[in-house]
């Protein structure tokens, strides 16, 4: 039986080593585009944490994209401090827009992200600073002191090092005394309150701690494709995100990797044929909810309840699909 | 020393007056009971004073300061913990965890260093491990730490309910009715426990129906009648006065 | 300088539209509390079944416009039974699925029907004109069809059985069971309403606009603001919020840019649920 904590050393050193097993470039872009979906994925379960589905995700992705993207082209600023920059400008935005919004909870808050998300793609097409709607092109690759990236190797470990540093920092996050709290607030907000928490802060601080994760791999994300384009950064991106977490399973961070990793390279390889491959996606996301509503990370302890227990996982509780 | 004051409280809701004209002191250090029928508005004045509720006109004095107005956050941070009346516990978490969060005020834990693990944090957040344990053991929970909130028969929520606002350091515990739902055993427990409570420095103020435990508990009793009170003083009075049990004849006694 | 009467027929009209889209989703989501992100899809699937019944089976309109309301009401009931039965209560997997069932239908629908993207042709060809503004047949004719579905919906929720059902349900659906209303008849039944308004919408769209896979789209988008706009579960809130909309995107589109509708529509609907979530028209109507 495989210990359980020997599983993400493995991954890891196989990600890093990945790349003298790939070849072509279109190889290359599939990881690094898995490594962005799990960012993405990671930082949008935070909020979920907090007892929210949020489908504006992607215009904090936006967000970071553009910033950084206007911090080097208009301002010269080098790459890396566009970068952190672009994950500050798109943690502080986020935060003046969830604010005025704590009141507003379940379906309601998914709709009102998804206008949110609407309302920053027409800002984008409409002015110029932001390329309009034709976007922004040739936007430089990073440079690091020096450094300039040059084919698809100092990409790979960027989003690569991007990517764990947001798994891990989230996984802490989750288990510390701040987590805990942003779940309990999730949970019963009177409790809460009556013990001194101060429930505004927390959420939002929360959210903006999500925001500035998406905004980072929105500013990576810029300088990797070389361009930005508002109707990328609109609802369908969100909902991407979100049924990635859901379908892996919003109750652990795993099931976050796992939905991002796995359902977004099935997207990648559904680019080709198009409307087969839509017609699965969409059915595996009907098939998911209606038979692992926990997501796919609950399949070790679902097949162990039909008294199936895969040998090579110890089983563990399931708490939730994160918000209730 | 009065720690809270209330004076001339009053919350209608539109055309209901739940609370009319209430004036209680609760002196420090000692246990006092709020009682009255159903409807009565004693929990309604419990959420006025924590902030839950704002109330109509009037005003609620604690620890010198009128508080009306003030988020039940920050009164919470004051001292002001009250509890609720049906059991209200972070369901998904563990009875440990729920602990935990009630030590929120005093945690002074650095985010930053838990997310990194420095060495002071770590050690800190082992000692708010140690005192979340005292808590439950003080409240025979102990041996149920690790179970799940959600999982517990309810008399041990409202146990939990208890520990954390024990957790959150109170000066005031205001309980909403902590023997509903306890046999004349576990009563008997409770009382001892809230005597003890008080015999820490805090001063218990609380609602309940059940008269042996309120008699037995209380120093001093105030009584609501229709958002008004009818009455206060020690049991002895209280118990002889005539409109309290006016206003308790065919709504009965809870007699244990 | 645009007819300004046109702008506002052209408003009316569209709002008469997506009020029937709205409407199916006011009673699906306010009223029976199930997320349906699919909803414009069901649009989209009625004018492709309208299409298919016209164009390629040469079916008289009037008879394929009822058929067509029949089999989505078909669909919608099937849809409740087979998949939304099951989660009834839980809100995230019900967002999850209604997204992968859009995305079902729209490929269903560019399997099968294709990448056509037009029209079924006049119904009834010409225009009236009046004061400079003309309006063409097909159009007052869709107007005049969702006035009547509107008020058949009205009077159906107001005055039968399975309106007060569905009201009672809707506030409470185990107080609802415990007086003898099948639960479950009533959602099925509301499902099977919902998307019969939803496909009377596409067939009613059919003759104006051209019919394509990726139709249902924005009338999604309008149906949601719309239902925020009017009031979750309120019929007459939806109605007027539709209006409002359909003559908003007109005004807006004509004189500043169908961009900037887009934009301002959406914004007004996150204020909305930020500062009056009850809808602009709740307490009113």
């Amino acid at each position: 039986m495989i210990r359980r904590g020997l599983i993400p050393v493995l991954l890891v050193i196989v990600c890093a080593l990945l790349p003298l097993a790939l070849t072509s470039g279109f190889h290359f872009n599939l990881v690094i585009m898995v490594f962005l979906a799990v960012i993405y994925t990671v930082s949008l379960r935070l909020v979920l944490r907090s007892g929210l589905l949020s489908f504006g995700h992607s215009a904090f992705i936006g967000i970071g994209a553009y910033a950084s993207v206007l911090l080097t082209m208009e301002c010269g600023l080098p790459f890396l401090v566009s970068f952190l920059l672009a994950g500050v400008v798109s943690a502080v935005i986020g935060g003046l827009v969830f604010y005025p919004a704590l009141k507003v909870r379940g379906a309601y808050f998914v709709m009102m992200t998804w206008g949110v998300c609407e309302v920053f793609v027409a800002i984008y097409k409409r002015f110029q600073i932001f390329g309009g709607t034709q976007g922004i092109w040739g936007v430089p690759a990073p440079e690091i002191f020096g450094f300039e990236f040059v084919g698809k190797i100092p990409y790979y470990y960027m989003a690569f090092i991007l990517m764990l540093v947001v798994i891990l920092i989230c996984y802490r996050l989750e288990k510390s005394r701040f987590g805990l709290i942003v779940r309990g607030t999730a949970t019963s907000e009177e409790l809460s309150v009556s013990v001194g928490v101060n429930i505004a802060w927390y959420k939002v601080t929360n959210f903006a701690i999500a925001c500035f994760f998406a905004g980072l791999g929105g500013s990576f994300l810029a300088h990797y494709i070389h361009l930005v384009d508002a109707e990328t950064f609109g609802w369908f991106f969100s909902e991407r995100i979100a049924t990635y977490m859901l379908v892996g399973g919003g109750g652990s961070i795993w099931g976050a990797i796992i939905g991002a990793s796995t359902l977004s390279l099935l997207h990648e390889f559904w680019r080709g044929a198009t409307e087969y491959g839509m017609l699965l996606h969409g059915g595996l996301l009907i098939l998911t909810m209606l038979f692992l509503p926990q997501g796919l990370v609950s399949i070790p302890a679902v097949l162990k309840r039909r008294g199936i227990s895969l040998k090579i996982f110890s089983s563990k509780k399931v708490a939730g699909n994160g918000a209730s | 020393m009065a720690l809270l004051e209330v004076r001339g409280l009053t919350k209608s809701f539109g055309g209901l007056v739940a609370v009319k004209g209430v004036d209680v002191a609760v002196e420090q250090g000692k246990i006092v009971g709020l009682i009255g029928p159903n409807g009565a508005g004693k929990t309604t004045l419990f959420n006025l004073v924590s902030g839950f509720l704002k109330p109509t006109s009037g005003k609620i004095i604690y620890d010198n300061k009128d508080i009306v107005g003030m988020k039940p956050h920050d009164i919470a941070r004051k001292g002001l913990i009250r509890t609720f009346q049906l059991a209200t516990v972070f369901a998904p978490l563990t009875v440990l965890q729920n602990t935990l969060i009630g030590l929120h005020l005093g945690a002074r834990v650095n985010t930053v260093g838990d997310v990194f693990a420095f060495p002071t944090v770590v050690r800190r957040k082992s000692e708010l491990n140690k005192r979340a344990e005292e808590i439950l053991k003080f409240l025979d929970l102990l041996t149920q730490k690790d179970e799940l909130a959600s999982n517990l028969p309810y008399g041990y929520q409202k146990c939990l309910g208890l520990a954390v606002a024990l957790a959150a350091n109170p000066r005031l515990l205001m309980l909403d009715e902590p023997a509903t739902g306890l046999n004349a055993e576990e009563c008997q427990m409770m009382m001892e426990r809230i005597r003890a409570i008080r015999d820490q420095g805090i001063t218990v103020l609380l609602i309940e129906h059940s008269m042996n435990f309120v008699m037995g508990l209380c120093e001093w009793i105030f009584v609501l009648n229709f958002g008004e009170k009818i009455a206060e003083g020690s049991h002895d009075k209280v118990s002889q006065d005539e409109e309290v049990i006016e206003a308790y004849l065919g709504e009965g006694w809870s007699l244990k | 300088m645009e007819n300004i009467l046109q702008v506002l027929l052209n408003g009316l009209q569209m709002g008469l539209l997506y009020a029937l889209m709205a409407l199916g989703f006011t009673i699906i989501f306010g009223m029976m509390h199930v997320v349906n992100f699919a909803h414009g899809q069901l649009l989209m699937i009625g004018a492709v079944v309208a299409f298919t019944l016209t164009i390629s089976s040469g079916l008289n309109y009037f008879l394929a416009l009822p058929l067509t309301i029949l089999i989505m009401a078909i669909i919608g009931f099937l849809l409740d039974m087979t998949m939304f039965r099951r989660i009834r209560t839980n809100i995230m997997a019900q967002i999850v699925l209604s997204i992968g069932l859009g995305l079902v239908l729209v490929n269903l629908a560019l399997i099968f029907y294709g990448l056509k993207n037009q029209s079924i042709g006049n119904v009834f060809p010409g225009t009236a004109d009046f004061l400079g503004a003309h309006l063409s047949f097909d159009r007052i004719m869709a107007m005049g069809f969702a006035v009547i579905f509107i008020l058949a919906l009205y009077w159906l929720i107001k005055k039968t059985r399975l309106g007060r059902a569905m009201r009672a349900v809707q506030q409470n659906p185990e107080a609802a069971a415990l007086q003898g209303v099948s639960v479950g008849w009533t959602y099925g039944l509301s499902w099977a309403l919902a998307a019969a308004l939803a496909g009377a919408a596409g067939a009613l769209m059919a003759p104006i606009f051209p019919v394509g896979a990726a139709m249902g789209y924005r009338p999604m988008a309008f149906a949601f603001v719309t239902v925020i706009l009017g009031g979750l579960g309120s019929v007459p809130g939806a109605v007027v919020g539709a209006l409002v909309i359909g003559f908003a995107e007109s005004l807006i589109s004509t004189f500043a840019g169908s961009q900037l509708a887009w934009g301002a529509i959406f914004l007004l609907a996150v204020i909305i649920l930020i500062v009056r979530p009850q809808g602009l028209f709740k307490g009113y109507i």
